[in-house]
């Protein structure tokens, strides 16, 4: 199969601004017909035709310490549960709950705590603002 | 090399798209839908024709239909009521990131998020949380249905950061 000879550009275009990332993401997508997409915290293409679902968490880094003290990058600290329902193939109803950083290394030493993320519920209560 | 007779294929099917109607950013052939509830600010907003988007958390362009939902965190005591509101013609989205933002778009578009670069000629959805920056330490809980965008909910540090045994 012959590429266009664009699509080589195209990809090479799709990567030039790789950077570290600096937000944990959660991503879900789906697509029907032609669909090209790239990474650029990594530089990952995808290319799909016809039907193609996908799932995706960007993990950060951030900064911490070893045992000697040394500083090192490390990825950062992620508690999370999610639940995604898809009707044919839009979006209907999501539902997430998680901790990062300090919420989330305190919860992972308290087990029943840590059953409050990981049980996801729908809220039935408002918070009051 | 496309043959002419494709180029006359294509110049006929995106000129009804064309002259549909066109916007950029915030302002054009458009509609946002405004629903506040408590804990969160939703913005839908429905477009068709030409969209080009310069800036923002989905920046880039669209031929055909679109249906963009951002969700932003709500302050506390900001003094507006619960409800919805429409807008025609520009969508009040707010300067700052989404906390969540899911896009459908059917046509040709290409687009640019936080971590993700696209092109799709069809339907794609996409939908993105914004979760945490790299260094933030947060416990959220999160809900949002698409064909009720009034139960939205979200909490931020709604759960003890220092679990209690």
């Amino acid at each position: 199969m012959n590429l266009p000879p664009l699509l080589p550009l195209a990809c090479a275009a799709l990567l030039a601004g790789c950077a570290s990332p600096s937000h944990l993401v959660f991503h879900q997508s789906s697509s029907v017909g032609a669909d090209a997409s790239a990474n650029t915290d990594t530089g990952q293409v995808h290319v799909a035709f016809g039907y193609d679902r996908q799932t995706n968490t960007i993990i950060p880094k951030t900064d911490t310490s070893n045992d000697f003290g040394e500083r090192e990058k490390e990825a950062m600290s992620v508690i999370s549960a999610s639940e995604v329902k898809v009707k044919w193939l839009g979006l209907h109803e999501v539902t997430e709950q998680f901790a990062t950083g300090r919420a989330a290394r305190n919860l992972a030493r308290h087990p029943a705590a840590l059953g409050q993320i990981l049980t996801l519920s729908v809220p039935t209560e408002q918070p009051v603002p | 090399m496309p043959t002419p007779r494709l180029l006359m294929l294509a110049l006929v099917t995106l000129l009804p798209l064309l002259s549909a109607g066109c916007a950029c950013g915030r302002v054009g052939t458009l509609a946002a839908r405004r629903t506040l509830t408590r804990g969160a600010e939703v913005i839908d907003v429905y477009a068709f024709g030409a969209l080009l988007r310069p800036r923002g958390a989905d920046s880039g362009g669209t031929l055909g239909w679109r249906h963009a939902t951002y969700i932003y965190p709500r302050a506390a005591g900001d003094g507006a009521e619960a409800g919805t509101h429409w807008t025609w013609g520009w969508a009040p989205l707010p300067a700052e990131a989404p906390f969540f933002l899911a896009t459908r778009s059917l046509g040709a578009e290409v687009a640019r998020y936080p971590g993700i670069v696209q092109a799709h000629a069809g339907f794609r959805m996409d939908a993105f949380t914004f979760a945490a920056p790299h260094d933030a330490s947060r416990s959220v809980q999160f809900t949002y249905r698409d064909d009720a965008p009034e139960q939205t909910f979200l909490a931020m540090n709604p759960l003890p950061l220092t679990a209690q045994p």
